[in-house]
């Protein structure tokens, strides 16, 4: 009977295991029948933004508090002071719990101060931007997510989501997104010097390069003014040299150790595989 | 095609599609010019076959995560949501919110007998057992009424009513927030809410009875009170709806009927903010008013209610009949 249940236990949690998402990402089929991927954002960059807001919005309140505060000590506007703050601090107290997430999703395209720090951003399932009524049930859904406490509901079903998606995000039908910001790889346009004059002429000839070790190269010479010196030099050293390996070219022979031919060699490389062959 | 090819012919398309994007970014979608949108929309369409051909040919490349990043962010431009315009809020309380509340008027009435029930249990426990009132009704109000006095009148006389209203209001719509939230959990939060509420009405009526104020209170809590009440019962529906979408969904999957559901549901909360303002003036400036007398209160507060329900019962769309539809 004990050996039954552990094993039962096991499965359980195998299934538990098996179902986390390994890449969480959501797939977006689009009309032009194409699938766009995007990455979620994981508990971490969410709780922080969370964070983030909560400071901003205790931080707005105490702004008001101070500004009562003084108003009150210089111009003595109200005689019982400390029952007048509750109500001179109950509106926007009512605005900042409901409203603060509602707003800002609904009308800064799903980002919240916090969210635009962390990159952050809420869209919908189907890839579109959130609206207001999204907005509003995944907001106001937050205070059955934080049940029993401190977001422990919440929590729970973004681990256990296939879309990290709490209660407000089921009922709303959004995710909350990575937002990205890749750069793109710019070939060298214009550089269509005659490489047949090139001093690697031969070296140029006899490497082909597949997509991949082209990005790389491209990339490389791209960001090497944002580099340190040491790491830009490794870098540029293991690129040339796995180049090498692959078509069996001798490192120490075929390249003098001198930075600025190593760098015009990759240049020199990427231009001649860039220009048009027929 | 090689990736080097791919890049130098492709390239300038995405840079454009970055400038356009950039661009609205900027201002707004609407800044462009008729021939940008053009532009914007067979630029979004050209990159997208670019993707289909990077995804294919160069899966895992950075190539191919840029671009499917860039149709991302255009796509949302290109397929938007929809926007939120004064028209749509004007269509919306003409038409749809009434709408929405006679399509649900069965959610409506539950939360109503579950408040009228637990209101009358409410009253009957309190008449025979006065000590029960402590349960729920907190010590200084039950102390002003044995001491046969409204426990409102000291609030009322510190504070203006404009502020009195603030609170008022303020917490009745976040009462109403919790409602519907609470309503996820298979309506057993929003049902917890309107047995609460109900309880409380009926024990301090009950106790009111018992100490000769039950002409004072009805007196206060009639004007606002019906309008308030009805405010709370559609949010109470608006909750069931939410618990009932998914623990009934129908033909649908759970998920895609807990979003119907809660579309529904939080139109017919947030329609009710407008209502529950008014009712929070009425509480503050003339349910409490010495000046006003006790027919003109109680009439305005029948007239309030009535005239809320002529609204949600009759407001509809005028019929554009199509030529050659049957009349």
């Amino acid at each position: 009977m004990l050996k039954f249940s552990s094993l039962l236990l096991t499965d359980v949690f195998k299934k538990l295991i098996y179902s986390m998402p390994i890449e969480p990402e959501i797939n977006i089929p689009t009309p032009e029948n194409i699938h766009l991927h995007l990455e979620l954002a994981g508990l971490g960059s969410r709780g922080l933004a969370y964070l983030l807001d909560t400071i901003i919005r205790v931080g707005l309140l105490g702004a008001l508090f101070l500004l009562f505060y003084l108003l009150n000590q210089f111009f003595h506007l109200w005689k019982n002071s400390s029952k007048w703050m509750i109500v001179f601090l109950v509106i926007p107290l009512f605005l900042l719990h409901w409203f603060y997430f509602v707003l800002f999703e609904a009308f800064r395209n799903g980002q919240t101060p916090g969210k635009k720090v962390l990159r952050i951003r809420v869209i919908k399932e189907g890839g579109y931007p959130i609206g207001f009524l999204e907005s509003v049930i995944r907001n106001l859904l937050r205070i059955v997510d934080f049940l029993p406490a401190a977001y422990l509901l919440g929590i729970c079903l973004i681990f256990v989501n296939k879309r990290h998606q709490r209660l407000g995000d089921m009922a709303a039908g959004t995710v909350v997104i990575r937002e990205q910001s890749y750069l793109p790889i710019v070939s060298p346009e214009g550089e269509t010097g005659n490489f047949h004059q090139s001093p690697y002429e031969s070296l140029l000839a006899r490497i082909e390069l597949n997509s991949q070790e082209y990005e790389l190269i491209a990339r490389f010479l791209q960001r090497r003014a944002e580099l340190d010196p040491s790491h830009r030099g490794k870098l540029r050293r293991q690129l040339i040299q796995s180049l090498f390996r692959r078509h069996n070219i001798n490192f120490t022979v075929n390249m003098p150790n001198a930075p600025g031919i190593q760098e015009e060699f990759l240049e020199h490389l990427l231009g001649f595989h860039s220009k048009e062959r027929k | 095609m090689k990736i080097q090819k791919f890049l130098r012919l492709k390239q300038g398309n995405w840079k454009r599609l970055e400038e356009l994007l950039a661009k609205i970014q900027k201002q707004k979608l609407s800044s462009l010019f008729p021939s940008e949108i053009r532009e914007l929309s067979r630029r979004y369409r050209r990159a997208t076959s670019e993707l289909a051909y990077a995804q294919t040919y160069f899966p895992g490349s950075e190539t191919t995560r840029y671009l499917n990043d860039l149709v991302a962010r255009t796509y949302q431009h290109i397929y938007p949501g929809g926007y939120l315009t004064w028209r749509g809020v004007g269509h919306f309380f003409l038409y749809e919110y009434p709408r929405l509340f006679r399509k649900n008027i069965i959610f409506f009435l539950i939360s109503l007998a579950l408040f009228l029930f637990s209101a009358s249990l409410g009253f009957y426990v309190v008449q025979i057992n006065p000590g029960s009132a402590v349960m729920l009704i907190p010590e200084p109000v039950l102390e002003k009424i044995e001491q046969k006095e409204m426990w409102t009148e000291d609030i009322f006389n510190v504070f203006p009513p404009a502020l009195i209203s603030s609170v008022i209001f303020t917490n009745n719509i976040s009462v109403t927030f919790f409602a519907f939230a609470l309503g996820i959990l298979a309506g057993l939060g929003t049902i917890y809410i309107l047995i609460l509420n109900g309880l409380l009405l009926g024990m301090i009526s009950s106790l009111c009875c018992l100490h000769d104020l039950a002409g004072k209170f009805w007196i206060f809590v009639l004007p606002h009170g019906l309008t308030e009440l009805s405010l709370i019962f559609i949010a109470g529906a608006a909750g069931l709806i939410l618990g009932n979408s998914w623990l009934s969904p129908g033909d649908y999957t759970r998920k895609e009927s807990l979003r119907q559901g809660g579309r529904e549901a939080v139109r017919l909360v947030l329609g009710g903010v407008p209502f529950l303002i008014v009712a929070g003036l009425v509480e503050g400036y003339i349910s409490p008013s010495s000046f006003i007398p006790a027919y003109l209160k109680i009439g305005l507060g029948i007239v309030l209610v009535a005239a809320l329900f002529v609204y949600l019962g009759k407001s509809r769309p005028r019929k554009r009949r199509l030529p050659g539809s049957p009349p």
